[in-house]
């Protein structure tokens, strides 16, 4: 009976350590979460739904060059909540035609599908890990859908410009940093736009590795939209050039859109030829 | 007649440069059709040659040019309006194998169009695939070459057109594909002369001295075969329906035994699979089942004929950190009439087993931001030992080059095996392609 007592007594201080233990590791404020989620719905979320001509140059140490371009659709079942995306591939050409399918959930892991037109096969993907690279580049499958915000702390460090803008920077710390793959990242959030400027990531170690930065920002149909960013590998080397050809708000896609037959038979009026 | 490398190549860009014009001059240079695909050079040399084939040390040696040509006929109001498109697909073939160039191969070749906002029409020569399975076939009865597969080509040559009909009816609430196939097309299976294979009337592994004839069922309109499946989503889960009317792929029946007499028997096939996330612990599972019902074997009363069998399969897998995936399948065949069968056993017939288990394991790694792919592919069946590896490496050194080295690797005890039969056609390969 002593035994148990003095388990269940381990137990429970253990259960109260862990908790404390978090809540020190990170300060989530109502000013942090406000920031980021303003971030969140003006850089995932802009109207309700969009279609986005996208141009990647993918640069690794020795300057060789990789482009991908492509076509991506995007609805939102709610701002800030899940969503539906459809990305079709026009280059490179041995890849022209592959598309895929994702809805997104908040809370759990995606539904991913690909398809493959060479031999008709529509496979589902079961990679849940977010961090793997998108496309080859040196964005990952987060940084083009984003992170859920309760997944991580969020805490205004201060104000600082980023040449004549005037941002808010905020700490964003993991809750659960293995899983996430990196310690923390720094946001430099434009004032006006709520669009980031600036993002610094840290490895788990605390070493920045990774930067991102917004160099065009363009107001279309009223949203301000990032037109052109770059993120660099500080540690390869290497660095992502993403530019948007076009982009355009509400085109009229709706949910029953996003089935297998999107993949099998690409909407020519939203993707061209 | 042997034609140097240097000509052939040649021939190919001679290819490339005639296709080209006539797609210009067939249409307004405004809205010409881009034209793409990719040049290519295989090689695959025998790791322990039984010496049965037609040639020694090698089982493939040859450059292949492929073309590509997708084309919307937008100048009719009404193909406009249907999002009307043609695409045809082609591939030059120079095999120094069968020394006999395939100047046309064509893959795909059809119209397809939307003439209502749920219904999509596809019609002529086309790739089709469904199913739950990775390398493992139950429900997906269309066309398949194994020649190609055992021989280290592409993946995507294991899939063999067909020429079909298919008209897709799409909903929210559920879908639903019709396939007609007028036009019988078989499965390639080693028929001896470029890959050797266990023939029962020999009793042993065979290859060039192979006598077989395969007897395909005559172009008729009772002959069309039918394919047809119903499926959904339900939060994650995707479910399926399948039924299929129309033949064996495989040359699974006797015509004559004496004469080497094989021919493809009736087949029905009645199925249905599940497939999706597996909570907790993540990943994604798959379940699938088909009845496939062997028209011509009369409750296995018919010794010559395949009898029906009830086939499962069931998979998991699962992406890890850093590019790394394992996929898992267990798949069962199982005889329906196993008494019946085996009464049916003459003197000297060779007795199967009433379940056939075979597992797989795929190991997939990407490395080099996605640039370097290795992977293994494992079939196995516990009965003999019976196994196929499957490895390969393939580096993108460009958006336009890639090299691929890789392998089909055969091991077990029996030649009568599934896998076993191929020992002597294993074989490395490698492959350099250029896309443009």
């Amino acid at each position: 009976m002593k035994k148990i007592l003095y388990v269940s007594a381990v137990v429970f201080m253990l259960f109260v350590s862990g908790f404390w233990a978090k809540n020190v590791y990170a300060e989530d404020t109502q000013s942090g979460k406000t920031a980021m989620s303003d971030m969140l719905l003006a850089y995932y979320y802009p109207q309700t739904d969009a279609k986005s001509e996208i141009s990647m140059r993918i640069v690794n140490r020795q300057g060789q060059v990789r482009e991908r371009r492509l076509t991506m659709l995007r609805l939102n079942e709610a701002p800030g909540g899940d969503q539906s995306y459809y990305i079709y591939f026009h280059e490179p050409v041995d890849v022209k035609g592959m598309s895929f399918l994702v809805l997104k959930h908040l809370g759990r892991d995606d539904d991913r599908w690909m398809y493959l037109p060479a031999i008709d096969l529509v496979k589902r993907i079961a990679s849940s890990d977010k961090r793997t690279s998108f496309a080859g580049s040196d964005f990952t499958y987060e940084d083009v859908s984003g992170r859920a915000l309760l997944e991580d702390a969020n805490e205004l460090i201060g104000e600082e410009s980023l040449g004549t803008q005037p941002c808010l920077v905020v700490k964003n710390t993991p809750k659960r940093p293995d899983e996430a793959g990196f310690s923390y990242r720094k946001f430099w959030i434009d004032k006006v736009t709520h669009l980031p400027l600036k993002v610094e990531h840290y490895d788990l170690k605390g070493k920045l590795y990774k930067v991102y930065e917004t160099q065009d920002i363009q107001t279309i149909q009223g949203s301000p939209t990032i037109m052109k960013a770059v993120m660099k590998d500080l540690e390869g080397e290497r660095y992502t050039e993403i530019t948007m050809k076009e982009v355009s708000y509400n085109v009229g896609v709706t949910s029953d859109v996003f089935q297998e037959r999107l993949l099998r038979r690409p909407p020519r009026q939203w993707i061209g030829d | 007649m042997a034609i140097t490398n240097t000509n052939k190549i040649l021939i190919i860009l001679a290819a490339i440069t005639v296709i080209s014009m006539c797609a210009s001059i067939a249409v307004p240079a405004a809205d010409m059709p881009k034209l793409h695909g990719f040049v290519e050079t295989d090689i695959g040399l025998k790791v322990n040659d039984d010496k049965l084939a037609s040639k020694n040390g090698y089982n493939m040696a040859e450059q292949r040019a492929e073309f590509k040509l997708r084309y919307f006929p937008d100048e009719l109001a009404i193909l406009k309006e249907w999002n009307t498109e043609v695409f045809f697909k082609t591939d030059v073939l120079m095999d120094e194998y069968t020394e006999q160039p395939k100047w046309w191969m064509p893959r795909e070749l059809y119209i397809a169009f939307t003439p209502l906002s749920f219904a999509d029409v596809k019609i002529g020569e086309q790739i089709l695939t469904w199913g739950t399975g990775d390398y493992v076939f139950i429900n997906d009865q269309f066309p398949k070459d194994y020649t190609s597969f055992i021989m280290g080509r592409d993946d995507e040559y294991l899939k063999l057109p067909s020429y079909a009909g298919r008209l897709t009816l799409s909903s929210s609430f559920a879908s639903g594909d019709l396939v007609a196939i007028p036009v019988f097309t078989p499965n390639n299976v080693p028929d001896g002369s470029r890959i050797s294979y266990y023939d029962p009337l020999f009793g042993r592994v065979v290859g060039t001295q192979g006598d077989r004839y395969f007897l395909e069922p005559p172009m008729q309109i009772d002959n069309t075969e039918v394919a047809a499946r119903l499926y959904g989503t339900v939060k994650s889960y995707e479910w399926a329906l399948y039924y299929n009317h129309g033949y064996y792929k495989s040359p699974v029946g006797y015509k004559n035994q004496q004469t080497g007499e094989l021919y493809y028997p009736e087949l029905d096939v009645y199925g249905a699979s599940i497939q999706g996330p597996v909570p907790v612990a993540g990943g994604i599972a798959n379940f699938e089942t088909g009845l496939l019902d062997s028209k011509k074997d009369d409750y296995a009363k018919n010794r010559l004929v395949q009898d029906s069998t009830m086939q499962y399969l069931v998979g998991y897998k699962r992406g890890f950190k850093n590019d790394f995936e394992v996929g898992l399948q267990y798949y069962i065949t199982q005889m329906m009439h196993y008494t019946a069968y085996k009464n049916s056993l003459m003197p000297g017939d060779s007795q199967d087993d009433k379940v056939y288990q075979q597992f797989t394991l795929r190991l997939t790694k990407l490395f080099a931001n996605q640039t370097v792919n290795a992977s293994l592919f494992v079939f196995y069946s516990p009965v003999d030992k019976d196994t196929y590896l499957r490895p390969s490496l393939s580096w993108k050194a460009t958006d336009a080059w890639s090299l691929v080295i890789g392998g089909n690797i055969f091991l077990g005890n029996q030649d009568n095996a599934d896998w076993g039969q191929f020992k002597g056609d294993s074989n490395i390969y490698t492959r350099l392609r250029y896309s443009y």
